[in-house]
């Protein structure tokens, strides 16, 4: 297997093909497989490039998406694009759309030693679409609370997760639960942090594919770790919580009603209603700034407030964010049906420095490694984040590192007993995670 | 060495979230500004900044500040030091995109250093 990076921070079309020329020249490879990132500023212009790489690799499979940023072992980049070449017959790309591309793709997985699944955890499909997802929000929310009893609630709540997962939402767990065991898979479940429509955008043989599943399979000697930034996990439920809350000790208890990957309300009250009794500066957003920021690309996706849900299969935890969205009924981005009806509200916060902890789980000396990291460092850390890339060029010879969001893992055995590992050898939360995948050349 | 400098600085340059870029000496004369739009508001903005270098350099290398970022209206500015005589100003009307900003500006930083 040769692999090889380029990348360039440029942001103009007439300018990055002349640097990735430049670049090109230099390499001695002939790729078979082109995994392609491209961060914020390149947007405008993404599809040229995309036409570019085309024309220039016009036989090699490709597969990408964008990121907010990444780091090689020279540079750390929130702009421009990164680009990985692999000249191996032990990749290989494939993906599936709609409600249950996961379920295809978990065909074509299946015998590969691992796999790196790129999906939208939350599609922003057109502005028509969105206007129905508001509007289907609404009808199912006045039919929860017109409900007689906590039976028929749980029975609207379903019914409305049954239609977020037909059109907008992969559950990360669902989705690396229904993945073949004889592989490991790295989810890099996207959602972006600030939203527009039509993302997160996923590329596939240099076509955007909308709402859909790509898997970039691995074969050969290959090392897939995990890291979270959150102490272990207790035994029981009460450990758990009492960990969390000395973790974040403003946590508390509180009660949620909740049914596949909708929550209906938040001790009595619809979640945003409950986040803004909580927050006092926090006001509930309307529908119309709702639609005019996703039209301009700032429709904030970060929150440092959250509700931490534990699993009643591994007494592991999740975290989901909680912002004052205006909706009834509060889509999650995990299915919830493992966890307890009691969980935690907190505000997120943690130290930089842990994520060091991923780079010491290497096995490989002398692997190329593709890490990913989870995006929230961004707006916590600002400029800081690139001490991660100086931890990295500490362990890593080669490497590509990615801020994407929360990556989540699924193996067939963890290393530690991880915070997030809400079932089992499936990690997933909502920040504070990083993946790693060492390939040995 | 000036065209080094700005071949440097073309990832911040050519971001189409940054209104203006400049590279100051410590005295407050512009080495390098380049500006999206031509506007008579950033020439302004420009000025100021030349008026009041010299007192927010001799801050930030004294330690007691580490960056310096302001707001006129709706443009943010933010001041980053790059040596002991160069500060680097990257001005953007879009404040969610700072973080990424900040993350170039780090990079661009250690290369200028390197390279001066």
């Amino acid at each position: 297997m040769n692999v090889e990076v380029i990348c360039t921070p440029l942001s103009n079309y007439e300018d990055i093909v002349k640097d990735l020329e430049d670049k090109f020249s230099t390499l001695d490879i002939d790729p078979n497989v082109l995994l392609v990132f491209f961060t914020d500023t390149v947007l405008s212009d993404h599809g040229k490039v995309l036409a570019y790489l085309r024309d220039r690799f016009p036989d090699t499979k490709m597969a990408g998406c964008f990121v907010e940023g990444y780091t090689t072992p020279n540079e750390t980049w929130a702009s421009g694009l990164a680009i990985l070449l692999v000249d191996s017959d032990n990749v290989d790309v494939f993906y599936a759309k709609g409600k249950d591309a996961f379920k295809k793709i978990g065909r074509d997985v299946s015998g590969w030693d691992a796999s790196i699944l790129i999906f939208p955890l939350f599609y922003f499909p057109g502005r028509f679409e969105m206007l129905r997802f508001y509007f289907s929000n609404i009808y199912h929310y006045t039919k929860y609370i017109s409900a007689r009893s906590l039976n028929d609630k749980i029975r609207v709540l379903r019914e409305y997760s049954d239609a977020l997962e037909s059109r907008y939402v992969y559950p990360a767990n669902k989705v690396l639960r229904s993945m073949p065991e004889d592989t490991d898979i790295i989810g890099m479940n996207l959602v972006p942090l600030e939203a527009r429509i039509g993302f997160p955008k996923i590329f596939v043989n240099y076509e955007s594919i909308g709402r859909g599943i790509v898997a970039v399979c691995f074969k050969g000697k290959l090392n897939a770790s995990f890291h979270d930034v959150f102490p272990e996990r207790g035994d029981s439920f009460e450990e758990t919580v009492e960990i969390l809350r000395n973790t974040f000790p403003d946590a508390e208890i509180v009660r949620v009603v909740k049914r596949g990957v909708a929550i209906g309300e938040v001790d009595g009250m619809r979640a945003t209603k409950f986040l803004e009794a909580k927050v006092k500066a926090l006001r509930e957003m309307s529908k119309d700034e709702v639609l005019s920021k996703l039209n301009d690309g700032q429709f904030q996706m970060v929150t440092p407030y959250a509700l931490a849900f534990v699993s009643e299969k591994t007494y592991g935890c999740s975290l989901l964010g909680l912002a004052p969205y205006p909706l009834g009924i509060y889509p999650s981005l995990f299915d919830m049906d493992c966890f307890y009806d009691e969980a935690l509200f907190l505000g997120e916060y943690y130290n930089l420095k842990r994520f060091e902890e991923l780079f010491k789980c290497k096995r490989f000396e002398d692997s190329f490694d593709l890490f990913l990291i989870d995006h929230n460092v961004f707006p916590m850390f600002g400029g800081r984040v690139t001490e991660i890339a100086e931890y990295a060029r500490e362990f890593c010879q080669r490497h590509l590192g990615l801020f994407t969001s929360c990556p989540s893992i699924r193996l067939k055995r963890m290393e530690k007993r991880y915070m997030s590992e809400i079932e089992e050898g499936l990690c997933f939360t909502g920040t504070g995670t990083s993946v790693i995948l060492e390939m040995k050349l | 060495m000036l065209l080094k400098i700005y071949n440097i600085m073309r990832p911040i340059t050519t971001n189409p979230k940054v209104q203006m870029v400049a590279l100051y000496r410590v005295d407050g004369t512009p080495i390098i500004a380049e500006v999206r739009k031509r506007s008579t508001r950033f020439l302004n903005i420009l000025y100021n900044l030349e008026n009041n270098i010299k007192n927010i350099l001799y801050e930030i290398f004294n330690g007691k500040m580490e960056e310096v970022s302001f707001k006129f209206k709706d443009v943010f500015v933010k001041m980053y030091p790059v040596s002991k005589t160069i500060v680097l100003t990257v001005i953007t009307s879009d404040e969610l995109s700072l973080y990424r900003i900040d993350v170039d500006v780090k990079s661009i930083c250690r290369k200028i250093r390197e390279l001066i």
